[in-house]
């Protein structure tokens, strides 16, 4: 065999990839060239080092976290059950990819709001997770009492706002957190921090919530709301705190009020689309919105309710235009206004704008 | 059939996975990250390619190699990712540029010895992206030819090619910092010794 012939195949016997024969003739030109013995073990030792370059470069190393991260991801992706139709399998990887990722999340979201614009929504299945505390899940629905079925009529905005906002990212009068509690509604201030406090779900779930994406303040159809946005399972999850009150005394706001006083987490989805859960505060409703399964969505608003009522309780008091101060079970149904924004009553039914563009 | 069995099926599969698949999460992550140079695409990519592979695990073959396997999802997401950004193909022009490295390397430089691994880092950067590639599956994850192809949908003639050439320009290029710092060649010391 020829030198050259030799650094031809060099790399190729380094390999293992030669035949046995071509393997033979290699070994016996080594043993008689030292120049070429020389090149192998220089080329060796170029592998070599790239291995342990690429082993301990510091610029490629993982994050501390993101074995969990992905253990997490991964788990909560094998429990939902697989979409029944082709429609709702592409909806379904639209919505993964969504939010898999600062990166692409954009253009993955101007193509998820296409898909939803051509009517392709609708065909999601709802996904379940395991069992959870039985407390979790007593209150189905909040529709049997007059509370409730306020509640079921404010849902529809806080998805709407959900969609528009956190899904499509076209807010109507986006304003900061901080500037918001000044301008509309002291609670608003330190929203987002309420919630980053409450990020544990309960033990029986097999995850939580990763992080606090965002916190401001805006409006969807007139209502305005303090919107908190997380990240869960690589979806996006809104808790959307708005001005809530009712001017009749309920009768059956026991099914909302727990033994210990404390406010129920309800489920109030209206539609397929998006599950929402739903508690009351004083002055104020809170809505988890998400396309998570239920038992997910209500997991996620019992973990936030306790810190975001106590929250409420106390700031929602200093609120000194309300109808009635937090009587109980009496609340005014007139909604807060303030000079520079009206807020219109709200219908009994709504309609929901389909998305327009990007 | 009834849920515990259910969950004890997902609980062993997830057990088997964890054994099995998981351990290569940093070498996958680094791979991708040097692929894509971007740490919040190569979280995404590595965070998909478990959840995929999880679901799809019941398809694993034991006993065979399972990162070539993880890599495969891998690579496949990431053509699927520059299909969909729209991005031009990086694989699109390789045919052109071996040509043209073709006829420049007709030389073959010597190996220096004594690279250090910042240098070896750098001058893999400066290869053409598909080059990157095919050097670290061969040399850095040690993947066969055979599953080299299959993982990047290429024939197998286009591995070998494919590598002669990027290791040659590598080569080159150690060659240049070799000199710069006045290395010696393997070759010359050979010969003078």
């Amino acid at each position: 065999m020829e030198c050259r012939r030799f650094r031809d195949i060099a790399d190729s016997y380094l390999s293992e990839e030669l035949l046995v024969e071509t393997n033979h003739e290699v070994l016996r030109h080594l043993e008689t060239c030292p120049v070429c013995r020389a090149e192998l073990a220089a080329r060796r030792q170029v592998r070599r080092v790239l291995r342990s370059a690429f082993a301990r470069a510091e610029e490629l190393q993982p994050a501390p976290d993101l074995a969990d991260r992905v253990r997490q991801f991964a788990q909560a992706r094998v429990a939902e059950p697989e979409p029944v139709t082709r429609r709702a399998r592409v909806l379904q990887l639209v919505r993964r990819a969504a939010w898999s990722g600062r990166s692409v999340s954009r253009r993955w979201a101007v193509a998820a709001m296409l898909l939803v614009a051509a009517g392709a929504a609708g065909a999601m299945v709802s996904q379940g997770w395991g069992p959870l505390s039985d407390d979790l899940v007593a209150t189905r629905s909040p529709t049997g009492t007059p509370t409730g079925r306020a509640l079921m009529e404010v849902a529809p905005f806080a998805a709407g706002d959900h969609r528009e906002c956190a899904l499509q990212g076209r807010p109507e009068s986006w304003v900061a957190l901080d500037e918001a509690s000044r301008r509309f509604d002291p609670v608003y201030a330190g929203l987002a921090d309420v919630v980053r406090r409450d990020r544990t779900l309960p033990k029986r779930t097999t995850t939580s919530i990763a992080d606090v994406v965002d916190g401001h303040s805006c409006v969807f159809q007139g209502r305005r709301f303090g919107h908190v946005m997380l990240k869960h399972a690589g979806r996006l999850v809104s808790v959307l705190v708005t001005n809530f009150s009712v001017t009749q005394k309920s009768t059956g706001l026991a099914r909302l009020t727990g033994r210990d006083g404390s406010r129920r987490v309800a489920a109030c989805s209206h539609n397929a689309d998006f599950r929402v859960a739903c508690f009351r505060a004083p002055h104020h409703a809170v809505f988890i919105v998400s396309d998570l399964g239920e038992q997910d969505n209500l997991a996620i608003a019992r973990s936030v309710a306790p810190s975001l009522q106590q929250h409420l309780a106390v700031l929602g008091e200093k609120h000194a235009s309300y109808g009635t101060s937090g009587l109980g079970d009496l609340w005014s149904y007139s909604e807060r206004t303030t000079s520079d924004e009206v807020v219109p009553a709200v219908p009994a039914t709504v309609t929901l704008r389909p998305p327009t563009g990007p | 059939m009834p849920k515990s069995t259910r969950v004890g099926e997902a609980s062993d599969r997830w057990g088997d996975f964890e054994t099995v698949a998981l351990p290569h999460l940093e070498s996958l992550f680094r791979l991708a990250l040097w692929l894509e140079r971007d740490r919040t695409t190569a979280e995404d990519l590595v965070q998909e390619t478990f959840a995929q592979a999880l679901q799809s695990f019941h398809r694993f073959e034991p006993g065979t190699n399972c990162r070539a396997w993880l890599v495969s999802i891998l690579q496949h997401l990431r053509s699927n990712r520059r299909r969909t950004l729209a991005r031009q193909p990086q694989l699109s022009d390789v045919g052109d540029l071996e040509e043209q490295l073709a006829e420049t390397l007709a030389y073959e430089p010597p190996t220096p010895e004594g690279i250090s691994e910042e240098e070896v880092l750098q001058a893999l950067k400066k290869l053409p992206a598909s080059f990157q590639e095919a050097i670290v599956l061969a040399d850095v994850e040690q993947f066969s030819y055979k599953e080299i192809a299959e993982i990047l949908g290429i024939p197998l003639g286009t591995v070998m090619s494919r590598l002669h050439r990027a290791r040659k320009l590598l080569r080159t290029e150690l060659a240049g910092y070799a000199n710069a710092r006045g290395i010696g060649l393997a070759a010359t010391r050979a010969v003078s010794s």
